[in-house]
C-alpha cells in the first residue's frame, strides 16, 4: 500500500482545519519579540530550530568568541576523595531575557545574555555524588512563567533544577531566592513517590518538561545493576506547588515483582494544540536479559502519546519489542507538519532511535506515515530467553546505520596483531537484533548508538530533518551467575562498570557490554565512525549524508572520512546553518544545512555534548555552548559555557 | 665556477639543527599551553622527543663530530626523524610546527646536493 494511503483521511482533515502549527507556552518569546530558548530542546515541539538569521552561511566564517565564562564546577574524578567525574550536557535556557544555566554541581547561574555576567547564582548544597549514575550528571533546567504574572509577586517566573537524589528545586527567576510555596519550601522531594520497589533515588537529571501550569518529571535509574528496580512512572505535577496532579506507570502493575524501569529519563515533546504529550520510554530492567519479563509490556522502548491533562495514553508505538539490547527509546520526538504532493498536511512526528532508525508517525494516532516492515529477527540460544521474533523495521526515511556490519578494518586488525579478525570469528552475528549470547554477541548498531538523547532538528519551513548518528559496535556477553561473580569477585559496583560489568542481580545472569576495540584503543569496524544526515521528510528521502568530526588520539586527529562518534545534536538557523558541538574533539562548528559541508569550527576546552542555545538580544545573534565532556566520548571535561557572535560592524 | 662558501661548509645542516631547535620550541609551547587541542597529550610529547632529536643529531652532522659508517645511520635517522615528525605534526594539526619540519626537509636536501669539500687545501 502507498504511504499516503495509510493516513487516515479524518486525521489529514483535521490538520487542514487547524491553524498552524505553534508554539504558545508562556516565555516563549523574548521581551523584543524575538524567539526564546526555553526548553532542552529549544522549543516544546524539539525542533531545535532558532528563527534568528543574522549569522549566515556568508558571514559564518567571521564568528568569534563573545563571552565566556567558567562556573567552576567541574570534576575529572581524579582525586579519590573528591568528586566523581563531571558529566555536563546541559543546554542553557534564554528566557526572561537572561541565559540560565545549571551545573553539575547542582548549582544555577542567571547570566546577562550578551555579557555572561552573572545577574544571580542558587546553591542547592546538595552532596555531589550522583546515587544512580556514578558520574555528576546534569542536563540542564526547565523554566515556567504565568500566563499573567502579577506585578510585584515573587515567583511569577520560575527556574526548575532536578537533582540525582530526586530533589526539585524551583528558583524565582528575576530574585534567584526559592520559591516557598512550591513543594517544602522551594524542594520537592520526588522520591517520596519512590514506593514500588524502591532501590536507589530517582535521580532526575533531565530538566522537566514544562507545559502550561505542569511539570512532567521522568527520571534515570540503574536498568542494569539489578532485574527487579522501581517502575517508570512519570510524574505531573503543579508548576506553583509542586502537588502531584496525575502520574502514569509504563509497566503493568503485575509486572512490577519481575522487572521495572521503562522510564523517562530523557526530554519530551508537547503538541500545544492538541494537548499531547510524548514520551519516550526506555527498556525494562535487567537490560540484556528479559526471560523473567516474557509477559507483554506494550509500553516499554515506545514513543507513547499521552493526554496532558490527565495521564490517560492516547496511542504507543513500540519500537523495540521484548527490549533486550537496552536499546532505550531516547530523545524527544521532534513534531511537525508533513506537506503531502497533494498539498495536504499531516501532524507528524519522527522518533529517533539508537538503533539508527527514524520511525515517522502521524502524531494524532500513532500510526506509521512510511511504511514499516515487521520483519523476523535471530532468535535467542540462550537458555530462557525469548527473544522477539519479529521487529519494527522503518524502510522510509533510510537508517543512519547501515543494517549490516560494515567489516573489520584491515587496519585495526593489523595493528591488533590480528586481535579484531580472531574476536569476530568467535561472536555469534546474524544481523540487526542478533540476541545477546553466552559465546559474545557482535552488536551492530548497539546500545551506544545510532542516534543518542540530543535527537535530530527541523526546519519547519522546508522539513528538513537533520542528525547526528553513530556507527558503534560492541560486544554483549551473557555470563551465568557463578561465572560472573568469579570474575567480579571484590569489585564494587564503579569498579564493575569501569570494567563494562553489570551485575543485573536477581536475573541468572550477568552482563559483559566492550566496545569492539583492539589492544590499542582502535575500532575493530570499518568506519565512518559517525556521521550527519539531512532528510526530507516530506517524501523520506535523505538529502545528503556525511562523516562528521574527527577522532583524536594521543592528540593525534584521525582522517576526516572517519568521522566521530558523537553525543549532542544539532540546531537549524533559518538563515541555513546547523550548529553542532557533540564531536570527539572538542570542537564546535557551523555546516550548511544544503550541502553538510563545514562552513567554520571553533575549538573548545572539551567536547560540547549539549545542543546550542541560539537566541537574538539588543538585535545581535547568540550561539552558546556548554562544554562539559562526556566519558562516552572522551575522558575530557570542563566547565566552560562559551558564547559566540558576529564581529561589530 | 666555485660553489659558493655557505654550501661548501654544512651550513644547510647547522640549518637543520636550528630549525629543529625552533620546532622543539614550538613544540614544547603546543604541550604546555591551552587551549591548541594538544596540549598535555603524548603527541604534543613525542614530537617534543623528536625535535629534540633532530636538533642534536644534525649539530652533531653539521659539527663533524662524527664519521664513517656512524655518520651515515645519523644521517638516515635524521631523515626518517624529519618524515615522522612531519607526519605527526599533520595530525596533530601543528601547522607552525609542520612549517618549520617542511623547511628542516628543504635545508636537508640542500645539504645532500651540496658539492663535497676539495680534498686538497688551496695552496695559493
Amino acid at each position: 500500500m502507498h504511504w499516503r494511503l495509510l493516513v487516515l483521511p479524518a486525521v489529514t482533515a483535521a490538520a487542514l482545519c487547524s491553524p498552524s502549527f505553534a508554539d504558545d507556552q508562556p516565555g516563549s518569546v523574548a521581551s523584543d519579540g524575538s524567539q526564546a530558548w526555553y526548553t532542552f530542546t529549544g522549543q516544546l515541539n524539539a525542533q531545535k530550530y532558532a528563527t534568528a538569521d543574522q549569522i549566515t552561511p556568508d558571514n559564518v566564517g567571521k564568528l568569534g568568541v563573545a563571552w565566556q565564562v567558567h562556573t567552576g564546577d567541574v570534576s575529572d574524578g581524579k582525586n579519590p576523595n573528591g568528586p566523581r567525574a563531571s558529566d555536563w550536557g546541559a543546554t542553557p535556557l534564554f528566557v526572561n531575557d537572561t541565559l540560565y544555566v545549571s551545573t553539575v554541581f547542582d548549582r544555577i547561574f542567571a547570566l546577562e545574555p550578551d555579557t555572561g555576567k552573572v545577574k544571580w547564582s542558587f546553591d542547592t548544597k546538595v552532596p555531589l555524588v550522583d546515587p544512580t549514575q556514578g558520574e555528576l550528571k546534569n542536563r540542564g533546567l526547565s523554566y515556567w512563567q504565568a500566563a499573567s504574572p502579577a506585578a510585584g509577586q515573587p515567583c511569577q517566573k520560575i527556574v526548575y533544577l532536578g537533582t540525582p537524589d530526586g530533589k526539585l528545586f524551583a528558583v524565582d527567576a528575576d530574585s534567584g531566592k526559592a520559591c516557598t510555596g512550591f513543594g517544602q519550601n522551594g524542594v520537592l522531594d520526588v522520591n517520596q513517590w519512590n514506593t514500588v520497589n524502591n532501590k536507589w533515588p530517582l535521580s532526575i537529571l533531565q530538566p522537566p518538561t514544562v507545559y502550561k501550569n505542569q511539570l512532567f518529571v521522568g527520571w534515570a535509574g540503574q536498568d542494569w545493576t539489578q532485574a527487579v528496580q522501581p517502575p517508570g512512572s512519570l510524574f505531573a505535577i503543579d508548576a506553583q506547588t509542586g502537588k502531584l496532579n496525575w502520574k502514569f506507570d509504563a509497566i503493568p502493575p503485575d509486572m512490577d515483582p519481575k522487572t521495572g524501569t521503562s522510564n523517562v529519563w530523557s526530554s519530551m515533546s508537547v503538541d500545544t494544540e492538541n494537548n499531547l504529550l510524548f514520551i519516550p520510554i526506555s527498556s525494562p530492567s535487567p537490560d540484556y536479559y528479559g526471560g523473567d519479563r516474557t509477559a507483554p509490556m506494550p509500553l516499554s522502548t515506545s514513543v507513547t502519546a499521552l493526554n496532558a491533562d490527565n495521564g490517560q495514553v492516547v496511542w504507543s508505538y513500540q519500537i523495540v519489542h521484548h527490549d533486550i539490547w537496552d536499546f532505550d527509546t531516547d530523545s524527544a520526538p521532534v513534531l511537525f507538519d508533513l506537506k503531502q504532493t497533494d498539498g495536504s498536511m499531516v501532524p507528524a512526528l519522527v522518533q529517533s532511535s539508537k538503533m539508527g532508525f527514524l520511525f515517522v508517525l502521524n502524531r494524532l494516532t500513532g500510526k506509521p506515515i512510511f511504511p514499516i516492515d515487521e520483519k523476523s529477527v535471530p532468535a535467542s540460544d540462550v537458555q530462557g530467553e525469548k527473544a522477539s521474533p519479529t521487529q519494527p523495521w522503518p524502510t522510509t526515511p533510510p537508517a543512519t546505520v547501515p543494517d549490516q556490519f560494515p567489516g573489520v578494518s584491515w587496519l585495526a586488525d593489523a595493528l591488533g596483531g590480528g586481535y579484531c579478525s580472531r574476536t569476530m570469528a568467535g561472536l555469534r552475528y546474524e544481523g540487526r537484533y542478533t540476541p545477546p549470547s553466552l559465546k559474545g554477541t557482535l552488536a551492530f548498531p548497539a546500545t551506544a548508538g545510532g542516534i543518542e538523547w540530543g535527537g535530530g532538528a527541523l526546519d519547519p519551513t522546508t522539513n528538513t530533518y537533520v542528525v547526528n548518528s553513530s556507527d558503534v559496535a560492541q560486544i554483549y556477553t551473557l555470563l551465568p551467575r557463578a561465572d560472573y561473580d568469579k570474575v567480579n569477585a571484590g569489585k564494587n559496583i564503579e569498579q564493575k562498570n569501569a570494567n563494562g560489568y553489570f551485575a543485573m542481580l536477581g536475573a541468572p545472569y550477568g552482563f559483559e557490554l566492550q566496545t569492539f576495540l583492539n589492544p590499542l584503543g582502535m575500532p575493530c569496524w570499518n568506519g565512518p565512525y559517525g556521521t550527519i544526515s539531512s532528510y526530507d521528510l516530506n517524501t523520506g528521502k535523505l538529502n545528503w549524508s556525511e562523516p562528521f568530526g574527527a577522532i583524536q588520539k594521543w592528540g593525534f586527529y584521525m582522517p576526516a572520512s572517519w568521522g566521530s562518534v558523537t553525543i549532542g545534536s544539532p540546531v537549524i538557523t533559518k538563515s541555513g546553518l546547523i550548529f553542532i558541538g557533540a564531536s570527539m574533539d572538542s570542537r564546535v562548528r557551523a555546516l550548511d544545512l544544503k550541502s553538510g559541508k563545514v562552513l567554520w569550527q571553533s575549538l573548545v576546552e572539551a567536547p560540547a555534548v549539549a545542543e546550542p542555545a541560539v537566541y537574538t538580544y539588543k538585535g545581535k545573534e547568540y550561539v552558546v555552548f556548554a562544554v562539559g565532556g562526556n566519558s562516552i566520548l572522551e575522558p575530557k571535561v570542563s566547565d566552560q559555557l562559551i558564547a559566540y557572535a558576529l564581529p561589530n560592524s | 665556477m666555485a660553489a659558493p662558501s655557505f654550501l661548501r661548509s654544512d651550513t644547510a645542516m647547522w640549518g637543520v639543527s636550528l630549525l629543529a631547535l625552533l620546532a622543539l620550541i614550538d613544540s614544547i609551547f603546543n604541550y604546555i599551553s591551552t587551549g591548541n587541542g594538544i596540549h598535555g597529550t603524548e603527541g604534543a610529547l613525542l614530537v617534543i622527543v623528536s625535535t629534540l632529536l633532530l636538533a642534536i643529531a644534525a649539530g652533531v652532522v653539521a659539527a663533524g663530530w662524527v664519521r664513517g659508517w656512524v655518520r651515515i645511520i645519523v644521517e638516515i635517522l635524521i631523515v626518517l626523524d624529519i618524515l615522522g615528525t612531519a607526519a605527526a605534526a599533520d595530525l596533530l594539526e601543528a601547522w607552525i610546527l609542520l612549517a618549520l619540519i617542511a623547511l628542516a626537509a628543504v635545508a636537508w636536501i640542500v645539504h645532500l646536493v651540496r658539492p663535497a669539500p676539495s680534498p686538497v687545501s688551496n695552496l695559493g
